[in-house]
């Protein structure tokens, strides 16, 4: 199996070439091409509890899509739903890696996928989430995210901080707990940071440059609220 | 001598290594290698998204050793014993355990409060419902019940229209002082049934019509909905369909009657078809106790909702299960043998009230 990162970037797609007998999952909706050797067919990775666990637990698709070449060798291009990069993570056996619901966008090879629970603050103020996924196993995956996706080793004994909204996925070994973005609250309150996570080496953290809940909030300005119910709820 | 599978990460940032390593005389060797760590080098931490992994830090040549392993704590705790070193191995393993303690309560603690929660939700939905019925104008009631009529084919001009209106508006005139105007109307369907729409907005299913034997099991079932008009049935039973949130937004937005009329309209849109409202045990017999006390005030014997309950049961049992949907009434309104009594002993002190017999 071969994969390349294409239009890196705001547009970045994944090919992955598939020999005879191979497969790959990827989220539901990845696909934008395929050669017509390859079969594509919705799967509830993990079973049915897996995927209730992954869906309603981590937000993430019920169904992954698995894509196999049954017939013969072929190539599938695929792409996330949000403008950004994507980028391929080499997982060895023995490592994990965590990775924010809806960042995941394939799995190659031998990956095992799980749900964990986040710590109460963490799930509330990360912008992860309650539920992140957990991989393990050996072979490749692949996170997408929003605007361009940076990574940053972190080397035992330091730590790094990170703002709520821009972690995309984080090494198993790591680990993170809230913390004010500033020297005091006052300061993290009219920074305009608030929260921040922050990792402790050793271990990797990827961080998306773009925040898309800023984002989601900066279009809403623009958009006319009207009225219904969610007016009356919101 | 035991060896700990764990991984070694050293300065460059690349993925770690893969390796063994052994507690030996005063350090920590990685297996292969003639690398060692003296343990007065070593920081000890836990770590991880589980807080279950031994971290091991050397700043001195920036590296780390992590491990899940809890044997390699144990081992260390033993040959550093009264060390530094050694006792925060000793700590070390004393929190994990305790983490693990500690996870279980966390979760029993979460989950208890979500049901906790969810329990005082659904407990208090039916007192806020009523509660937010008592904030909203009837003229909403009446606005949204014409909106509602408006929907349906109705039929004013039959002779079977003009039955009902005419028992429906002898049973209004004995009514007290109401804030709703009472209208009756027919539709023609196939189904067994009569409903309510906020405001006074009645209306009679055809067959129902056809099914009555008389004007008393008529009168029965219209003073039945005409009872649920007034206790603002519909109305609470839609705002409870809408839920919590939504309550507590009438509560706190203070909405009324008049300008903010568009959203509650647009709430009970996806709370549910008013038609297929189910209501309480308690709003049946309110729905029951007051139409049989407008119906002995009409001079009706009072007895015809029962007599037509019992002969739509009859008749759906014969028919088999093919025939269940025609008859939703009998689900939605079910005449138990509790509800019989209920008005049949109602219908006496009633009439004795009355002078009658």
């Amino acid at each position: 199996m071969q994969y390349d990162v294409l239009h890196e970037g705001s547009n970045a797609v994944l090919l992955v070439s598939l020999k005879q007998g191979e497969k790959l999952r990827a989220e539901s909706g990845a696909m934008v091409a395929k050669s017509p050797k390859l079969h594509i067919r919705g799967k509830m990775w993990g079973g049915f509890f897996g995927a209730m666990q992954r869906s309603v637990l981590g937000g993430e698709t019920f169904f992954f899509q698995e894509i196999s070449a049954e017939d013969g060798n072929g190539d599938v291009i695929l792409a996330p739903s949000l403008i950004g990069d994507v980028k391929v993570i080499s997982l060895q056996d023995g490592q994990d890696y965590y990775v924010q619901n809806g960042c995941l966008l394939a799995a190659l090879e031998h990956v095992e996928m799980g749900t964990k629970a986040q710590k109460l603050t963490a799930g509330l103020f990360s912008g992860a989430g309650f539920f992140v996924l957990h991989l393990k196993g050996s072979g490749h995956f692949v996170i997408s995210a929003f605007g361009a996706i940076m990574e940053v080793p972190i080397p035992a004994g330091q730590e790094y901080i990170v703002d709520n909204g821009h972690v995309v996925a984080w090494s198993g070994d790591t680990e993170y707990h809230m913390v004010k973005a500033g020297k005091t609250w006052w300061s993290s309150m009219t920074s305009g940071e608030g929260l921040a996570c922050k990792f402790q080496g050793p271990g990797k953290v990827w961080i998306q440059t773009r925040n898309p809940r800023s984002f989601g909030a900066w279009i809403g300005q623009f958009v006319r609220a009207r009225g219904g119910l969610l007016s009356l709820i919101g | 001598m035991e060896s700990y599978q764990a991984r070694f990460y050293d300065s460059s940032g690349n993925p770690p290594d893969q390796v063994q390593v052994q507690v030996v005389s005063g350090k920590i060797n990685v297996v292969g290698t003639t690398f060692g760590i003296p343990f007065d080098e070593l920081v000890l931490q836990v770590g991880g998204h589980d807080g279950d992994r031994v971290k091991l830090v050397c700043e001195k040549e920036s590296v780390a050793i992590v491990s899940e392993d809890r044997g390699l704590l144990t081992a260390i705790a033993n040959a550093a014993a009264g060390t530094e070193l050694g006792k925060q191995a000793a700590q070390a393993d004393h929190k994990i355990v305790k983490r693990g303690t500690q996870k279980a309560k966390y979760w029993t603690v979460v989950v208890t409060s979500i049901c906790a929660l969810a329990i005082t939700g659904y407990l208090l939905l039916d007192p806020l419902s009523a509660a937010v019925a008592t904030m909203i104008d009837p003229s909403f009631e009446v606005k949204l019940g014409e909106m509602l009529a408006r929907t349906e084919k109705l039929d004013k001009k039959s002779d079977s229209y003009k039955r009902v209106a005419r028992i429906g508006n002898e049973l209004v005139s004995h009514l007290d002082k109401s804030p709703y105007k009472f209208q009756f109307f027919v539709k023609k369907d196939k189904e067994v049934n009569a409903c309510a729409y906020p405001g006074g907005i009645l209306i009679v299913n055809s067959a129902l019509i056809d099914k009555a034997t008389d004007d008393e099991e008529l009168a029965g079932v219209i003073s039945h909905e005409i009872g649920h008009v007034i206790h603002r049935h519909t109305l609470k039973q839609a705002l409870h369909n809408c839920g919590l949130i939504t309550c507590l937004s009438i509560i706190s937005s203070g909405v009324g009657g008049g300008a903010d009329t568009e959203k509650l309209e647009a709430a009970f849109a996806v709370a549910q078809k008013l038609e297929s409202l189910n209501f309480s045990r308690t709003q049946e017999t309110d729905a029951d106790l007051t139409g049989l006390e407008l119906e002995v005030k009409a001079g009706y014997r009072g007895d015809g909702l029962i007599e037509f309950f019992r002969k739509m049961e009859k008749q759906e049992s014969s028919l088999g299960k093919s025939a269940t949907p025609l008859f939703a009434m009998l689900s939605t309104h079910p005449m138990s043998a509790e509800r019989a009594a209920r008005i049949e002993a109602e219908l006496k002190r009633l009439k004795e009230k009355h002078g009658k017999n």
